[in-house]
């Protein structure tokens, strides 16, 4: 921490003095249909003083010893920025200004890709910015989930229905094969953890550490999807980065919001079930659904409480927000609090402090759904509890039917525990200051820790037959994550049309992770905490220090071009001394076709903007654990005596960061005066030096080694495509379209060739020249025409298709990818008369195979809940064939490919009037409803979860999967 | 300011955070190979890891050996090596990535490696003479029984694993290296007790001296010496007992394998085909019936009752039957009949005269089926078969190499 705090100091030195004279600017600031533009911004061309406007499009600045001509920059969301200039220097100056929509959203500032404010125009690689008005009317509590469908070239798989699920967020294809995917998240500048901890295998539905952000408090998110990130996330960025910025407040009246929400959730699909009247004896029986038992119509309710204000000089943000939501399956629930308060403050006239901090809490009580290393729980419990049996709990001795392969789901329901908490705080401070005018140097510290706890109880006595002594599970991990930043930037004197700025910094990262797993089986009776007859307890430490330095140069001339190179030196305590320092430059460049001159009476009535970009940059990713490198000596109990051996893992002291190196080309295109935008990247991103355990000769006394033995690589397209259909001032419609695809592929792979993925019941493989994390089991045995063949070589179906004997069962093969093709999404959005809004939003991916181990078992003769194998009962097929069927894994690859009616939302905006007579200044009330329908051939509950959560390569597995729920909210919107 | 002068600052602030961390969950090859206390623990962690090895050297013999049949026809690694259902096309093959015959070898090349670190290092330490004799001879035996156990799985081994590309040898000058380190294992031991060994290195419960003269007896056997495998048989006092404990948490995979999963039961013929009154039947086996995989009829084992039970490590009907097997084969002076019959009363039967075993194949006959009952699931029957010549009735004379044996060791011989 020391060495933090020396760098304050070094910040805080010498302050130029300030001035005296003012002018005070007022106005509204209108789009072209003359309505208000909210939290617009307004500031000197220096960017020294900046206001915002209200919700109306009103703004008042107060401009400390003012140039003559002021220069004064207008800017919003959405819209072309506009420059205007004024005389007057001192008193009141009332200045009103109309922006024009910005299709193609070039004017947005972003700092995501150069951490200088840049606009988007001026980026050679592609970066996505999503407003809060996109997300607002999601109705969803994970701002990661919300983000589905709104990124092209990302693809969000939400892998679980339980309240507080895991999302998976993926840029770009897969950049790993060993490690975590996702991208590495940023929140007001604190480098925040998401990971999905996994204490306890409780069947694929993990919360990742997002989901203890409350959405209603975000403004902005910019994504970076590629080699842009290069530069300042060096050796963390192969996954790309997004950075999150939250609600700040604006100096004025106090802005007070009040949102109240409540919702149901529903599961949308049943599977049919099994309802012959005779099992396979022949006995006749009496066959139950038990889906009404276990699923369950869930509400949810949320309530949101924020204040904003301030003054010229201290500006805060408060806001409180209580979710409490059920789940789908019975017995399960979360609830998440949250607290936010983010202040502003001008020290002085050359020095800003900003700082945020959150605080949130969740509970979450929840079930095991079976999983990758364990099959109890409730929605396996349907799959595997024949549905010719009564599960109820007796009557008269009040004790439940035991489990016929592990558990009794109803009694699961009834009295299983698996309660799960985040106590999490998040805090930034950013001091910035502006020594001398061109120079602006900022220091900011991060600062984000938590603790999960992860337990599980199953009583004595219960219905789970190797369960039945009982079970109480408590993990505990407490994780630090510090970052303490210096970026400094320079923007030296223009050069007639040549501009050139340059930036430079220091970036500090430190992470400590502290895990504590205690089990104790054989209870004692009804005692619910980790005390037993046996009891086991562990616990693993990790920390790792990352320091980088980056240097940036970025030159412009005029609106023509923008050249950007820049180089990171990196430095993680992952890696050896002799290999510890890595480098990643990155170059992206950007010509505007459109501002030639000469071009606006050649091409300009048809393409009003034309800009052209590449970008070219190198990044890396580090290894799982800080400690992997060493030949470590660990713990070996030995009866009565604790000894040391050597780990069978040999240590690896020239393991280097994961690198990737991305190349990509696009353009940018505006038609039909502003209303059509289309953007367009190709991309071409090569993983090489992949971290992969490498098998070592076993006769050595050692396993496996971890290795920079893999490479891989992603190519594909981006489509994004935004039209202004209809624009006058009482109706609007927007759509926006994108489309991605991606080609993965994995170029190499270790000497011992292809590999299974642990815990993937051993489908799920890496080869050489395939996607990575394909399907590979038996296969059917087919003739030349295709046809299914038996043990004897013949057809296993008559000339009328009848099946009349068993299939044989094949050889391993690749069976399916579950690597999404493409992924695409259509969002229509119409505004009537200020007051209506209406949003819909269609999205959905192709090209990809999931893996349903659910029909597998739902048709495996020892449960047969299926209604597949009533015609096994039935006669229609011969005996043993589904015995025979479930060997074969083919059968159970189906088509992935899904369209999802994802968001429809309506809100009304009342009229002031009406809004008055609650004493509000404005009210919005919204229906919405999120998952509403799915189109799909698949055949399970859904096709989006994944019992593998948010494993990297672990994808499209169905096995007892919550399915994500169908919701419908309404919500209102108070603002006073 | 300039912005150079600020990352020269930075530089400078940033310069005492070091990148170099140790490891608080594990210790690192350089601080615990270079102190006695050190090779103390890793003399402890080797008796671990010989513990972690016996399972597969019971079931994977057993199976292969005809003498166990598995329960579960979806654990691929254990139906693998299956004898049943013999000559059938859907006999599987033993694949070489199968996870059991990974761990089969390579936990018992972990052995060896933690043994080569303590006998590597032990003369870098400072421990007393009488400790570090002791040391070196805990692991000569271990290293020995790990090798001598592989030699009797595999056709070639390589003996010598200092580098990482190891040498194989002939099952010949294996056994003659397992012999050589147990015989000096024996000298080390025999030399002065030490205190310090007993009570901070050696595991509670083993008895070490007799158990490598059990070892050394039944590699002398499996050599073809049988001078020295009856005089080391005769060595091991009639009540020397030894054995390796496991504990409520740290359980015994044995127990877990066949009590808990049931996952191996032994085959039916073991109760059908038993003398009548044998003791032994109820003793190891139970009568219910298990479904097996590939119609071989099971019953369930009853070897160990609680997963806190020892592994024993000698066995007297073992040692009685060496004797009787090292007179009979090697014409040594002795009467084997005293030996067996020893086994027959324990098990509660009746004895057996020159008349009713009046040659040398009636002798080995009766030890052969003595074995089959006594040493049911302890790895013995496969070794067995081979020494008795019947070899055809087991699933395959030798095992396969490891996939990734195979794949980073050019010197891997073709597969048997």
């Amino acid at each position: 921490m020391r060495c933090i705090f020396r760098l304050l100091t070094a910040l805080l030195i010498a302050a130029p003095a300030a001035a005296t004279a003012q002018l005070t600017v007022r106005g509204r600031i209108t789009d072209e249909t003359g309505r208000g533009i909210p939290f617009a911004q307004v500031l000197v061309a220096d960017a020294r003083q900046a206001t915002s406007s209200n919700e109306e499009g009103i703004y008042r600045l107060l401009v400390a010893a003012p140039a003559s001509p002021l220069a004064l920059q207008y800017r919003a969301i959405g819209f072309k920025s506009r420059r205007v200039s004024l005389q007057q220097t001192s008193g009141e100056a009332i200045q009103d200004v109309r922006l024009d929509r910005d299709v193609l959203q070039l004017s947005q500032i972003t700092v995501a890709a150069t951490r200088v404010e840049t606009e988007r125009a001026q980026l050679g690689a592609s970066l996505a910015t999503i407003n809060a008005d996109q997300l607002q009317n999601a109705a969803v509590p994970q701002i990661d989930a919300a983000l589905t469908g709104k990124i092209a070239g990302a693809l969000v798989q939400l892998n679980s229905g339980t309240p507080g699920g895991g999302t998976s967020v993926r840029l770009r294809g897969l950049s790993t094969i060993s490690r975590s995917a996702e991208p590495l998240y940023i929140i007001d500048g604190v480098i925040v953890d998401n990971s999905s901890n996994q204490l306890i295998d409780l069947g694929g539905y993990t919360s990742n550490r997002l989901a203890d952000l409350d959405p209603n408090d975000i403004e902005r998110i910019e994504v970076v999807k590629g080699a842009a990130a290069a530069a300042l996330y060096g050796s963390r960025a192969n996954n790309g980065v997004v950075q999150i910025f939250t609600k700040r407040g604006r100096s004025g009246a106090l802005q007070t919001t009040l949102r109240l929400a409540v919702g149901q959730d529903a599961v949308e699909t049943r599977l049919p079930v099994n309802r012959a009247t005779v099992n396979a004896a022949g006995v006749s029986v009496t066959r139950y659904d038990w889906q009404d038992d276990l699923f369950q119509t869930a509400g949810t309710a949320n309530a949101q409480l924020s204040l904003g204000g301030g003054d010229d000089k201290t500006q805060f943000f408060l806001s409180g927000g209580y979710l409490n939501q059920e789940g789908v399956v019975r017995s399960t629930d979360y609830q998440r609090a949250n607290f936010r308060l983010n202040v502003d403050r001008e020290l002085t006239s050359w020095l800003r402090l900003a700082t945020t901090t959150s605080y949130s809490n969740a509970n979450a009580s929840l079930q095991p759904n079976g999983g990758l290393t364990t099959s109890f729980g409730v929605l396996t419990g349907f799959f595997f509890n024949s549905n010719d049996r009564n599960l109820r709990r007796d009557p008269t001795t009040g004790a439940w039917p035991a489990g016929q392969a592990f558990s009794n789901p109803l009694e699961v329901i009834a009295n299983w525990q698996a309660p799960q908490r985040v106590s999490r705080f998040t805090g930034g401070t950013t001091l910035t200051a502006v020594p001398i005018e061109p120079l602006t140097i900022s220091y900011r510290f991060g600062f984000d820790t938590y603790a999960d706890q992860q337990s599980q109880f199953v009583p004595r006595g219960g219905s789970a037959t190797a369960l039945v002594q009982g079970l109480a599970i408590s993990a505990n991990l407490r994780a630090q994550l510090i970052n303490s930043d210096v970026d400094a930037v320079y923007k030296w004197p223009a050069l007639g049309r040549l501009q050139l700025s340059t930036s430079a910094g220091s970036n500090y990262q430190q992470q400590k992770f502290d895990g504590t797993i205690a089990r104790a089986e054989d209870l004692a009776l009804l005692v619910q905490t980790v005390q037993g007859s046996r009891q086991f307890a562990s616990q693993s430490r990790d920390e790792r220090r990352i320091l980088g330095f980056y240097g940036q140069q970025q030159a412009s001339w005029g609106d023509l071009l923008t050249v950007t190179a820049a180089l990171r030196s990196d430095a993680s305590s992952a890696f050896g001394a002799d290999v510890r320092q890595q480098y990643f430059p990155k170059f992206g460049g950007t010509l505007d076709i459109s501002s030639l001159k000469g071009y606006e009476e050649v091409a300009g009535k048809w393409v009003n903007r034309l800009r052209l970009r590449a970008g070219l940059g190198k990044s890396g990713e580090q290894p799982p654990g800080s400690f992997d490198r060493f030949s470590n000596y660990v713990f070996e109990s030995s009866a009565d005596k604790a000894g040391l051996v050597n780990s069978t893992q040999q240590g690896n002291q020239q393991l280097k960061p994961e690198r990737a190196r991305e190349l990509e080309f696009g353009a940018d295109i505006e038609l039909l005066n502003g209303r059509l935008g289309v953007e367009v990247t190709r991309f071409d991103k090569r993983v090489s030096d992949l971290i992969l355990p490498r098998a070592v000769t076993p006769s050595s006394g050692f396993i496996q080694q971890l290795a920079n033995v893999g490479e891989l690589k992603n190519t594909g397209l981006e489509l994004l495509v935004r039209a202004f259909n209809v624009r006058r001032k009482n109706l609007t419609w927007n759509t926006s379209v994108t489309y991605a695809t991606n080609n993965p592929e994995v170029t190499q792979v270790s000497s011992g060739g292809a590999f299974f993925i642990p815990e993937s019941f051993n489908i799920i493989r890496v080869d050489k020249g395939q996607a990575p994390g394909h399907f590979f089991g038996t296969t059917y045995v087919r003739d030349s025409q295709g046809r299914i063949l038996n043990a004897q070589n013949q057809p296993i179906a008559d000339a009328n298709g009848n099946v009349t004997s068993i299939p044989a069962i094949g050889t391993r093969k690749i069976i399916g990818d579950p690597n999404p093709g493409a992924n695409w999404s259509l969002i229509n959005e119409v505004t009537l008369r200020s007051s209506w809004n209406v949003r819909v939003q269609v999205d959905g991916v192709r090209d990809l195979d999931l893996f349903n181990f659910d029909r597998r078992l739902l048709e495996t003769p020892a449960f047969g809940v299926g209604a597949a194998y009533e015609s096994e009962l039935t006669g229609k097929v011969p005996r043993g064939y589904f015995q025979a069927r479930r060997s074969i894994f083919e059968e159970y690859i189906e088509d992935g490919a899904f369209t999802k009616l994802r968001e429809v939302s309506v809100s009304y905006s009342t009229p002031a009037s009406l809004a008055r007579a609650i004493r509000a200044r404005a009210a919005t009330v919204t229906v919405s409803g999120r998952n509403l329908k799915t189109w799909t051939d698949y055949r399970g509950w859904d096709p989006e979860a994944n019992a593998g959560g948010q494993r990297t390569l672990v994808r499209g597995f169905g096995f007892g999967t919550v399915p994500i729920p169908r919701t419908v909210q309404f919500s209102i919107n108070l603002n006073y | 300011m300039t912005p150079r002068l600020l990352i020269a600052a930075a530089s400078l602030a940033f310069a005492a955070c070091s990148l170099d961390i140790n490891n608080p969950n594990a210790a690192t090859e350089e601080t615990v190979v270079s102190s006695a206390a050190g090779l103390r623990a890793v003399a402890i962690g080797l008796q671990g890891r010989f513990g972690n090895s016996l399972a597969e050297a019971v079931w994977i013999p057993g199976l292969m050996g005809g003498e166990l049949g598995t329960t579960n026809s979806s654990l691929s690694q254990h139906r693998e090596f299956q004898r049943f259902p013999d000559a059938s096309a859907n006999t599987p093959r033993i694949e070489p990535v199968n996870s059991d015959l990974l761990n089969f070898w390579s936990r018992h090349y972990l052995v060896v490696r933690s043994a080569d670190d303590v006998l590597q290092n032990l003369s870098k330490v400072t421990l007393s003479p009488a400790t570090a004799s002791a040391m070196s001879g805990l692991a000569k035996g271990m290293k020995g029984y790990a090798l001598g156990t592989l030699a009797e799985a595999w056709q070639q081994i390589p003996v010598d694993i200092t580098g990482t590309q190891s040498r194989y040898v002939s099952r010949t000058e294996a056994l003659t290296t397992v012999l050589s380190l147990l015989q000096s294992a024996q000298q080390d031991l025999a030399a002065l007790p030490s205190a310090e060994f007993n009570t901070q290195v050696l595991v509670t419960g083993l008895d070490l001296s007799n158990t490598v003269r059990l070892w050394r007896a039944r590699f002398s056997l499996a050599a073809g010496q049988f001078q020295a495998a009856l005089t080391e048989a005769n060595a091991v006092p009639l009540n020397a007992a030894s054995e390796f404990r496991y504990s409520t948490t740290d359980q015994n995979p044995l127990w877990a394998a066949f009590t808990a999963s049931r996952y191996f039961g032994a085959i039916a013929s073991f109760r059908t085909g038993a003398e009548t009154g044998d003791s032994r039947v109820n003793r190891y086996t139970g009568a219910t019936t298990l479904s097996a995989f590939g119609g071989a009829a099971l019953n369930p084992l009853a070897i160990f009752a609680a997963g806190g039970e020892a592994f024993p490590l000698i066995s007297q009907d073992e040692l009685a039957l060496i004797r009787a097997e090292a007179i009979v084969r090697g014409n040594l002076t002795g009467d084997p009949l005293t030996h067996i019959n020893a086994v027959r009363v324990r098990a509660g039967l009746g004895i057996r005269s020159t008349t009713d075993l009046p040659n040398q194949t009636a002798l080995l006959d009766e030890i052969l089926k003595q074995r089959q009952y006594s040493l049911i699931s302890t790895g013995a029957r496969w070794a067995d078969l081979r020494r008795f010549g019947r070899i055809v009735q087991a699933r395959a004379a030798w095992l396969p190499y490891p996939d990734s044996e195979r794949a980073n060791n050019p010197n891997t011989p073709p597969d048997p």
